[in-house]
């Protein structure tokens, strides 16, 4: 009786054998095997990174203080305050994405856009534009802020009224300098990001929309790519530098 | 479900694993894609723009692929003309692949710059509409443009490079093949030791035809390549031959590389060894340079004996014993004289005494140049060589035989004057043969003696000219021949003579038929008739009498015979030839104009000749047919008589045309049925084929009916005995021919006659022709 199992085992596969039914070894189709083991081993695995990825950003805010320094806030709004203005005068806000370009032909027919394409042209030297918007964050409006909002970096070329009286928090530090010039620098990145996007669905656009020249200057994408912009540039939408270098070999 | 959600991996794999690779944006690749696809797009159109462009520089290149083509299938590209049209069409399908290569590089060029993936159908679709057309038809204008400039120097090429390989796989044939083919030529050649010559090699140009190409595979502008190298190669083996035979013969231009040679196989020796020193024989060398070929070292062999033949030859012609004397001829000949007769067995036997006689006092003069110590040695090798066959016995022969020649006709012809003078005496005395001899070759229509038994059997029956020759001497071929010329000089104008008066009488026979009858009509006698006509030839012999020589102008007792016999036939024959009366009075009136011969007056009064003794003979126009039966019943009186005859055809034929011989030379026609009907026998002259039938037509009408009536009746009885199977009426002929004189025309115009009397009959009696079967039988 103890052997009974397998006894049992022994007669089923005896019994196959006999009626050459294939024994099934695996029950699953391929399909069935991307669609249940895959797909949902997939997604596990992006809900996880998106997990570290939250997770991570929590430990870094718990990590900050809570509370903001004053030169900080300060700064910080100010740059903020600078850089939303860019934003505005510069039209980007007006294009979230390629679609809002108004096209006519085979080229864009779009003020705001060529206003956005040669503001942007600042974006070509960020370090410059990096600096001049921290230059328009340092320098004070005591008549709608008051005096004792000022802010005093010795390293930059603005320098606001009662620097000798100044209290050590209002002192841009070295540190401080660095932090400043990072917050803005990250969202210089980030526009620089929106507008390449914009001017390369542009370049894809008029690619495809451009006729074919009967003699092209040079051959190839690069060739392609410079014949564009500079019919761009000519209707006034001149394009970042990175674009225009896209097909450069560094050396 | 599923689908969806495979879809959805796949987009989430794909766009992760690009964002990751690249770390580009979305619009970034798509715009770099763009300019891929217009920068391809871009190069295409300008590849599509150039497609039928030729340019120049690009002909090397070209022309070099194509002469590869071209030698690759060079039966294709044979004819210049059909491979220009090949190759245009060459030249229009590598345009369209290098075209699709471009378009391949191209596309594959942007796909490397694109970050996404780009298909080639996407590119083809960005260029043009119609891009496939405009591909094909600028292939067709650039090939038809590249053509002129391409063909030429591809041909050209090609043609250099067919040429070099048909150079290259020229085979020179081996030392062996070279020995096998000049063998085949020295025997084509047969001329003896000479060397052979430039032009005899020409027949082994097809033997070296170079076979690297086929023949049909060359182009036409090397058609005659293969008969100029194998002119070049034959031309190679004729100059080495040639060197190979001038080295070999030097010993014989050269009489000090021949000096002490005296014997063909000493000159042997020398040439080969000096054909040896000759040669520097390399074949492994292009072309080679062959050793000694074995027709060379043949005619080395042939040239030695050669030399010694024309060496003996020469000495024979200043050998002053080798000329031989007419006596000693004369003694040789008589002592087996019956064996001279011949001129070809008596010199057959003199040449072989005098070379039996001189043949060791020449080999023994041509050892006296030797060295003592060889003369004996030379001189045992000539006597031995002058007996054979070949070599200088052959020399030795024909220099025998030509003196011979030359000196034994004088010698032969003197003996045969003697003999003739001998066994001839009135050859001397001047003495005409007797016109029994000339008779006797006229009978045998001979002009003159052509034979020495004719002229034997002639002179027989003159007793004056019989001769008996001695068995002891025969007489010579000469002797023979000299007596038929002497007796022709005699017999020739004799029977000149003896033709001329003959002829006399034959035109006096053809013109005096009209003249006759009219005095044998006014009762003339036969002998007055023959002294008339006797009068008449003396007349006109007369005339031609001095044309004849001299000692034959007398009249011949042969014509006076013959004039006589003339006479009394024409007379016999009109004696018992009815006449129409308005012929008669014609002739009367010729006849009362004094003439004694005058032209015939009608055709058919021309020639009729009957037999002297006619067998029956018809006594009148009248008579004729109802006499028939009666000369018949005459013959049967005879013993064999004429009914007997004809019973020996029964069974054979329903009527009978038996012709034979009569006595006097003319012919005799017996006609009946083998029953008895229409019996009848007519005498004619079967030398005239139109009178006689003539003649046989007229006695034949009436024995012709009766036999016709006979048949008729007999077929209504019990039906013809022959050709009875037939149901149509037949009449059957035998043709029985007993006489050489009957020619096969007589068979057909008396054929025609009865053909024509049956269907007169037969329209006559309102019958039904009856079918003529004739069967010609001829028993002589």
């Amino acid at each position: 009786m103890r052997n009974r199992p397998d006894a049992l085992r022994q007669i089923r596969s005896i019994d196959d054998l006999a009626s050459s039914a294939p024994k099934r070894l695996f029950a699953l189709s391929p399909n069935d095997a991307l669609v249940q083991i895959s797909l949902p081993l997939v997604l596990i695995l992006a809900i996880m990174t998106r997990l570290m990825v939250i997770g991570q950003s929590m430990s870094e805010q718990a990590e900050s203080p809570a509370i903001l320094e004053m030169w900080k806030q300060l700064l910080i709004y100010r740059i903020d305050q600078v850089m939303n203005d860019w934003e505005v005068s510069a039209e980007l806000r007006a294009f979230p994405d390629a679609s809002r370009i108004q096209w006519e032909g085979t080229l864009p027919q779009d003020v705001r856009f060529q206003t956005l394409c040669s503001e942007s042209q600042t974006l070509n030297d960020p370090t410059a534009f990096q600096l001049d918007i921290y230059d328009q964050a340092l320098t004070p409006d005591t008549a709608k802020e008051g005096a004792q909002w000022v802010l005093y970096d010795p390293l930059s070329s603005v320098i606001p009224p009662g620097v000798d009286t100044m209290p050590s928090e209002a002192l841009i530090t070295a540190e401080r300098r660095a932090y400043a010039l990072s917050h803005i620098s990250d969202r210089l990145l980030q526009w620089q990001q929106q507008v390449e996007e914009l001017q390369w669905a542009t370049v894809a656009e008029v690619a495809f929309r451009m006729p074919l020249d009967a003699a092209p200057e040079g051959e190839g994408a690069s060739s392609e790519l410079r014949t564009i912009l500079s019919e761009l540039a000519g209707k006034g939408y001149p394009f970042l530098e990175r674009i225009l270098r896209e097909y450069e070999v560094t050396p | 479900m599923k689908g969806w959600a495979r879809i959805l991996l796949w987009m989430l794999l794909s766009s992760s694993f690009l964002y990751a690779k690249s770390g580009e944006s979305s619009s970034k690749l798509i715009a770099k894609k763009s300019l891929a696809i217009r920068a391809a797009a871009q190069e295409l159109v300008q590849l599509l723009e150039a497609q039928s462009q030729w340019v120049s520089k690009e002909n090397q290149e070209l022309s070099g692929q194509l002469s590869g083509i071209m030698l690759e299938d060079s039966t294709s590209y044979r004819n210049k003309a059909k491979g220009e049209a090949l190759a245009e069409a060459w030249l229009q399908e590598w345009r369209r692949l290098d075209f699709e290569k471009e378009m391949l590089q191209v596309i594959k060029t942007a796909q490397a710059q694109s970050p996404l993936p780009l298909q080639a159908e996407t590119v083809q679709a960005r260029m043009t509409v119609g891009w496939e057309v405009q591909r094909e038809q600028g292939a067709a204008d650039f090939s038809a443009a590249a053509i002129k400039e391409v063909y030429p120097i591809a041909r050209a090429v090609a043609v250099a490079e067919q040429k070099r390989y048909l150079e290259e796989g020229l085979r020179y044939p081996s030392q062996p093949e070279v020995d096998e083919m000049f063998k085949e030529v020295d025997i084509k050649r047969k001329q003896g030791p000479l060397p052979l010559k430039g032009q005899d090699f020409q027949s082994l140009k097809s033997k070296v035809r170079p076979e690297s190409i086929p023949v049909d595979a060359l182009f036409d502008e090397l058609d005659q390549e293969p008969t100029r190298l194998a002119d070049a190669v034959v031309r190679i083996l004729a100059g080495q031959y040639l060197q190979q035979v001038a080295a070999a013969s030097a010993p014989l231009r050269n009489e000090a590389l021949s000096a002490g040679v005296f014997t063909a196989k000493e000159m042997e020796n020398v040439m080969a060894k000096s054909l040896r020193e000759g040669l520097s024989a390399n074949l492994d060398a292009r072309p080679p340079i062959y050793a000694g070929f074995a027709i060379v070292h043949e005619w080395v062999e042939n040239a030695a004996q050669q030399w010694e033949e024309d060496r003996v030859a020469a000495f024979l012609k200043v050998w002053p014993e080798g000329s031989l004397d007419v006596e000693t001829l004369r003694e040789w000949m008589q002592e087996a004289f019956p064996r001279h007769v011949a001129f070809e067995e008596s010199l057959a036997l003199l040449q072989q005494k005098t070379m039996g006689a001189r043949g060791p006092l020449l080999a023994a003069a041509l050892a006296s140049a030797a060295p003592e110590a060889r003369r004996m040695e030379i001189k045992t090798y000539f006597e031995q060589s002058l007996k054979t066959a070949g070599g200088s016995g052959l020399v030795w022969r024909a220099h025998v035989e030509a003196v011979l020649r030359r000196k034994m006709p004088p010698l032969r012809q003197r003996i045969a004057q003697t003999q003739v003078a001998d066994l001839f005496p009135n050859f001397g005395a001047d003495k005409p043969p007797a016109e029994s001899v000339v008779a006797w070759f006229y009978d045998q229509n001979l002009k003159e003696a052509q034979t020495f038994p004719q002229l034997t059997e002639a002179l027989a029956l003159d007793p004056d000219w019989a001769f008996a020759p001695d068995p002891e001497e025969p007489l010579l071929a000469e002797a023979e021949t000299l007596a038929r010329e002497t007796l022709n000089q005699d017999l020739v104008p004799a029977l000149k003579s003896l033709e001329a008066q003959l002829q006399l009488l034959r035109d006096m026979e053809r013109e005096g038929m009209d003249a006759l009858k009219t005095k044998v009509l006014a009762g003339e006698k036969t002998e007055e008739l023959y002294k008339r006509w006797l009068k008449e030839w003396e007349k006109r012999w007369q005339g031609i009498r001095d044309q004849q020589s001299l000692r034959w102008q007398a009249r011949f007792a042969r014509t006076e015979n013959e004039l006589r016999k003339t006479v009394r036939q024409w007379y016999e024959t009109v004696k018992d030839t009815p006449f129409p009366e308005e012929s008669t009075v014609s002739e009367t009136a010729s006849a009362e104009k004094g003439t004694d011969i005058e032209e015939p007056s009608s055709p058919e009064m021309i020639v009729v000749e009957v037999p002297l003794h006619p067998v029956s003979e018809p006594q009148g126009p009248e008579e004729e047919v109802q006499e028939s039966g009666d000369s018949a019943a005459g013959d049967e009186a005879q013993p064999g008589g004429i009914q007997e005859e004809l019973e020996e055809y029964r069974g054979m034929a329903d009527g009978i045309l038996a012709f034979s011989d009569m006595a006097n030379g003319d012919c005799r026609l017996l006609f009946g049925s083998p029953d008895g009907k229409g019996v009848l026998t007519v005498g004619f002259d079967p030398g005239d084929v139109e009178a006689s039938a003539q003649k046989i037509a007229e006695s034949l009408r009436g024995p012709l009916l009766e036999v016709l009536n006979g048949t008729a009746s007999a077929h209504e009885s019990k039906g013809f005995r022959l050709f009875t199977k037939s149901k149509e009426p037949t009449l059957s002929m035998l043709f029985q021919v007993d006489s050489p004189k009957i020619r096969h025309q007589m068979s057909i115009q008396v054929r025609k006659m009865i053909q024509k009397e049956i269907e007169a009959w037969a329209k006559e009696n309102g019958q039904k022709a009856p079918t003529l079967l004739w069967q010609d039988e001829m028993s002589f």
